[in-house]
């Protein structure tokens, strides 16, 4: 190709120039635009950290609370009963009939009384969940509600049972117990199963029950303080341990509730 | 050959652009960079068809129309695009002001017979400053998704690369050929390269939409 004028070249590099200055203008703006997106994800994470520190602290108040009770209970209104009850056993047999049926039953009443604290007692006493294996923990609450008439009760238990993180192990045990509540306050179950599965990696805990179920998609446009926090609870606990858990529920049908924690080194 | 297709470069390549938008099934409504292509292709082709097949001497004519409309049609797009009231508001005064100025020049000027070297450089510059409006938006407030899966980042960025790089060709170029420099039209193929580039990024853009197919 001929040479260019002079002029023609003075254009042709101002507009080379000028690429180049496009070309670093758009660089910078992805740099930046990459720059900031980062700081933003720092800080959404560093809000997730506050978060969760808030609420593992809410959980430790709460978990303190629930042992001062449990051993109140087990201090005070069990001694007293247990003083009632001796009291009440030193009060010979009586003439009239209908005084001394009524004796009777106040002694098992009284005695029933001590037993329900003692069982409550022992619910709420984190050490005791600690000490004992998830799987006895669990069967100790099941046994409970088979005793009180309401529904049977089955459990079963696979792979070789180990000691979870205590921390974890309390929070996994409070989930079961909302759990269990709820089919008792709601479900009107005939039956309910537990299946507790320890596997190498990971730890698996199915609560099933044959009751009337409930419309999940209605729970969710509720309002939290009408329905109660229940199920909301679950989901904020489970995701401080990083467990998932799945609730489904069919009308007529049952509900069944299933945690799945990964259980790699920290376990 | 090969001069022939930087040549008409400014007709094929926009042209395979739509051809890929439509492959694509993307949606033309409310896409003012896609009525923007369309209107290149159209006029590009005029502008040819008055030289090579009506063999007229003059179609400058044509790219005064080109320009008044482009600008109209990207003014609206960064109207669009923008999402502080007092930017949007800007662009439609802007608009206005340029429309008075469009006239002014053809009637004083640079009449219709010559090409419109004011009007061109005028709208480039005003482009590039919304461009570097648009940027510094982004900047300044981000949206949390990656912007380069951003369909307005990259037609804005094809936008911004071709007012920009060619505002120097467009400012002398009537000068240029008024003065019967030779070689004056190896800058308008330089000036077709970059517009190619600016396909380029648009093409990214399109793909950055979802296809209706899904
Ligand atoms: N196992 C279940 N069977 C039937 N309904 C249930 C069951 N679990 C929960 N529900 C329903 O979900 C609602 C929300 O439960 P929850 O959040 O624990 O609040 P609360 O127990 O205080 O009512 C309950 O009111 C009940 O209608
Ligand atoms: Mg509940």
């Amino acid at each position: 190709m001929h040479t260019l004028s002079e002029e023609i070249k003075i254009v042709l590099a101002i507009t080379v120039l000028l690429f180049a200055i496009t070309f670093f203008v758009i660089v910078f703006v992805l740099i930046s635009q990459h720059q900031h997106n980062k700081y933003l994800h720092e800080k959404e994470e560093l809000k997730n950290i506050y978060q969760q520190e808030l609420l593992r602290t809410r959980l430790e108040i709460q978990e303190q609370t629930l042992h001062y009770i449990s051993q109140e209970i087990h201090d005070n209104i069990g001694q007293i009963l247990s003083l009632v009850k001796l009291n009440l056993n030193t009060v010979g047999p009586i003439e009239d009939e209908k005084l001394q049926s009524k004796l009777i039953n106040t002694k098992d009443l009284v005695g029933k009384a001590l037993q329900d604290l003692r069982d409550l007692s022992k619910t709420l006493n984190t050490d005791i969940i600690i000490q004992s294996n998830f799987s006895e923990a669990i069967e100790f609450e099941l046994e409970s509600i088979q005793k009180t008439g309401a529904c049977t009760t089955y459990m079963e238990v696979k792979g070789v049972e180990r000691k979870l993180d205590a921390q974890k192990q309390i929070i996994i045990f409070r989930i079961a117990q909302e759990v269990l509540n709820n089919i008792i306050k709601h479900a009107k179950a005939q039956e309910i199963q537990a299946f507790i599965d320890y596997r190498l990696d990971s730890f698996e805990l199915i609560i099933k029950d044959d009751g009337i179920g409930f419309d999940m998609e209605e729970l969710k446009g509720a309002d939290l303080y009408e329905k109660g926090s229940g199920i909301n609870n679950i989901y904020t606990r489970a995701k401080m341990i990083q467990a998932e858990v799945a609730l489904n529920s069919v009308i007529q049908e049952g509900t069944t509730f299933r945690l799945f924690i990964p259980t790699t080194s920290t376990i | 050959m090969s001069f022939k297709v930087i040549f008409y470069l400014d007709v094929i390549s926009p042209f395979i652009l739509l051809f890929f938008a439509f492959l694509r099934k993307v949606v033309f409504r409310n896409d003012y960079v896609l009525y923007y292509i369309l209107l290149q292709i159209l006029l590009n082709l005029v502008a040819s068809a008055v030289i090579d097949i009506f063999h007229h001497t003059n179609n400058l004519y044509v790219y005064h129309l080109n320009c008044l409309t482009s600008f109209i049609i990207l003014s609206l797009y960064f109207h669009q695009i923008f999402r502080h009231q007092n930017y949007k508001k800007l662009t439609l005064i802007i608009l206005g002001l340029f429309f008075v100025f469009f006239v002014i020049n053809v009637s004083f000027w640079e009449s219709l017979d010559v090409f419109n070297s004011n009007s061109l450089s005028v709208a480039s510059f005003i482009l590039t400053i919304y461009s570097l409006m648009y940027y510094l938006e982004n900047l300044t407030s981000p949206p949390i998704e990656n912007i380069l899966k951003s369909k307005t980042f990259w037609y804005t960025t094809g936008l911004f690369t071709y007012y920009t790089c060619n505002f120097f060709i467009f400012i002398t170029y009537r000068k240029l050929t008024q003065d019967h420099i030779t070689d004056a039209a190896f800058l308008w193929r330089i000036h077709n390269i970059v517009f190619l580039i600016m396909c380029v990024y648009v093409f990214i853009g399109i793909l950055c939409t979802p296809s209706l197919k899904k």
